[in-house]
């Protein structure tokens, strides 16, 4: 069987230990991650552990790709932790502010540069932003099918998957052939817990680091330039509780409530 | 000294945290309701795990098939782990001392273990308390006496931790009172003994106030054991047994107050914030800010003090006084923050489904383990008016910056 070589695009987001400190900008409606420590976004770590049991199958190589500041060394770090291969950093001032149309323009320009690539593998959605957009946006631009909410791959011959892809209330099952972008969700592995030979490999193996001059990207199409999107508005929701009794016979109670739900909008009106 | 973590010391501690959440306390109220049965199985099933990770390979160097990452990265880790369960490391810490023991004696016993230690299959403890006393090792009374192609050992050890272990190295008596050759320390002399030996049984067994953690007694009854079982020599076993109790035993003991001192720091921290009193967050108040602060303040005191003497270990240096320093510290840090947390949690402090309890029962023991506070306290006192002793001297104290 011929070996697979997998990219998964990671992202650093603030740990979820300590969100409790994390707040708004109310200027900048982004939030303060400042002095927060950063992890990679859970669902891309069942993206890498997946990449790693097709690895364990199939053969190849596993990379994970990243982009961010230089302080999104770490989470790199910690992938290699995991047992990846390879890890790219895309790093550049130009970056900064990307929506995910102009993030998913810069991860499939380092992927393009990385070639070779059998499979893309990336988290559903992120812990921070939960769009679930770039892995569609990354297969766009590298031309390549896409499926999302994958919660199981499967080999059916040397360069065909079937995939699960969840749905509301059930999934469908998709074939595709590769290359292909799959966005994975969390319930398709159970994320191993790194050995320390990992804690060795993550210190003893080296990050490239790409900047947008490096990939020969736009300038135009990165970073807060080459974002379409903005956020104009980021509140709280508010979420009080209103307790009010309901006095009578069971069925008097009944004909409340079904009241009160549609004077809410919860009941339509028949 | 450098003051930062090396890179894969601070993974190991992120790899240890993961563990810990993941896999220790989920099952925090299985271990506190069940008691020793249930801890000894868990204990087993968590020695898989913890081997699979690897902890017991950080002190053990590469060419014996361990990682070398050091002395300070397994003080991260036991503290780590004993954060969420205090003990629970106690499964690779067999295994440690199972490889500190092997090292010793080498020959056929290295090369009958090694292999299993390694793949962490393999656990040890230390045979040292007899009845006369733990801290008065020069009147212990089990004997070794040469016979043609061995020794036949008569006594008794009480008070062993590890539970059912593959083998132990018993400190025994081996000198002739009339021989002035073979007094004092030169009395003395070590051996492995193996499970299944005969003559050698489990006796007692003693529960603790951690309701888990069960000491044992071993009965050496005419017990034979080969040439060699011999650790380094007639009359070196002090050395031997000495060397394995302050690199694995005392390490980890100070570690595992660590462990508690972080546990009872995050629980109450996180506690104050959650809990509302007046109308507002417990961390409000002055009174309960004020007990936060000392325990931040312990918790970075004793990470200092266990992290250098481990860093002095990792520079091929000994480090003993400094152990010392840290576990007196670590422990009388770890009573008083246990105190802090409970008070800070009210009631709920002294409850069993709550950890707090559970974090101030396990200090005492700790306490007697490794060397009492007033043995640790003899060490120290030695090393400032002893001039000579080369772990602590006057110089060595000022270029330590004391």
């Amino acid at each position: 069987m011929c070996p697979i070589n997998t990219v998964v695009c990671i992202k650093p987001v603030p740990d979820i230990r300590y969100w409790d400190r994390l707040s708004l900008d109310p200027a900048t409606k982004t939030l303060r991650r400042e002095g927060i420590p950063i992890v990679i976004s859970p669902m891309d770590k069942n993206a890498i552990e997946e990449a790693l049991r097709i690895r364990q199958a199939r053969g190849g190589k596993v990379t994970v790709v990243s982009m961010g500041p230089l302080n999104t060394e770490d989470i790199l770090r910690s992938a290699y932790a995991l047992g990846v291969d390879d890890a790219v950093l895309l790093t550049d001032r130009t970056f900064a502010g990307a929506d995910t149309l102009a993030t998913a323009y810069v991860l499939s320009e380092g992927i393009r540069k990385l070639g070779n690539v059998d499979l893309v593998l990336l988290g559903n959605e992120s812990l921070d932003g939960s769009t679930g957009q770039v892995g569609p946006q990354v297969a766009e631009f590298l031309g390549l099918p896409s499926i999302t909410h994958v919660s199981e791959i499967t080999f059916t011959d040397e360069t065909t998957v079937q995939v699960k892809s969840n749905i509301e209330l059930g999934f469908m099952r998709i074939e595709t052939h590769l290359p292909a972008v799959l966005a994975v969700t969390g319930d398709i592995n159970v994320v191993h817990i790194p050995s320390v030979w990992g804690a060795l490999w993550a210190t003893e193996k080296s990050i490239a680091k790409w900047t947008c001059a490096e990939l020969g990207a736009e300038t135009g199409r990165c970073g807060l330039t080459g974002s379409p999107t903005w956020v104009p508005e980021v509140a709280p929701i508010d979420v009080k509780r209103r307790g009010e009794v309901l006095k009578g016979e069971p069925t008097q109670i009944a004909v409340q409530l079904i009241e009160k739900l549609r004077a809410d909008g919860v009941l339509p009106e028949i | 000294m450098p003051f930062e973590l090396t890179p894969a010391e601070e993974q190991v501690r992120k790899i240890a945290r993961e563990y810990t959440e993941r896999e220790i306390i989920p099952i925090r109220k299985k271990l506190e309701k069940g008691g020793a049965a249930v801890w000894w199985d868990e204990c087993a099933k968590q020695l898989v795990k913890q081997t699979e990770i690897g902890f017991h390979l950080l002190i053990i160097p590469k060419e014996d098939g361990g990682t070398g990452i050091g002395f300070v990265a397994r003080c991260i880790a036991i503290e780590e782990v004993c954060s969420g369960w205090p003990g629970i490391n106690d499964p690779w810490y067999r295994c440690e001392f199972a490889y500190k023991f092997v090292k010793a004696t080498g020959g056929e016993v290295e090369k009958k273990w090694l292999p299993r230690i390694i793949k962490g299959t393999a656990r040890a403890a230390p045979f040292m308390t007899e009845p006369t006393g733990g801290s008065d090792v020069m009147n212990i009374t089990s004997t070794a006496k040469k016979v043609s192609d061995g020794w036949v050992i008569n006594g008794r050890k009480i008070f062993l931790s590890g539970g059912d272990v593959d083998f132990g190295m018993a400190l025994v008596k081996t000198g002739d009172p009339a021989d002035p050759k073979t007094r004092g320390p030169r009395a003395l002399s070590a051996f492995v003994i193996e499970k299944g030996m005969p003559g050698f049984k489990w006796g007692r067994l003693e529960n603790t106030v951690t309701r888990q953690q069960e000491l044992r007694e071993a009965i050496f009854d005419n017990l034979f054991v080969p040439d060699s079982c011999l650790v380094q020599g007639v009359g070196r076993g002090l050395q031997s047994v000495l060397g394995a109790v302050n690199d694995i035993g005392r390490m980890n003991i100070t570690s595992h107050l660590n462990g508690i001192i972080l546990g009872t720091y995050r629980t109450a921290s996180q506690y104050a914030k959650e809990r509302k009193l007046y109308g507002k967050p417990l961390a409000d108040l002055q009174g309960i800010q004020f007990r936060l602060a000392e325990m931040a303040v312990d918790l970075e005191i004793t990470r200092c003090l266990t992290y250098r003497a481990a860093w002095l270990r990792n520079q091929g240096k000994r480090g003993d006084t400094e152990m010392a320093v840290a576990k007196y510290f670590a422990t009388q840090a770890a009573m008083r923050d246990a105190m802090h947390c409970v008070c800070i949690h009210g009631t709920y402090g002294v409850l069993e489904d709550y950890m707090p309890q559970r974090y101030f029962r396990d200090v005492p023991v700790r306490m007697m383990a490794g060397g009492t506070d007033e043995a640790m306290k003899n060490m120290i006192a030695s090393a400032v008016i002893n001039d000579a002793n080369p772990d602590l001297s006057s110089k060595n104290m000022q270029d330590a910056g004391w």
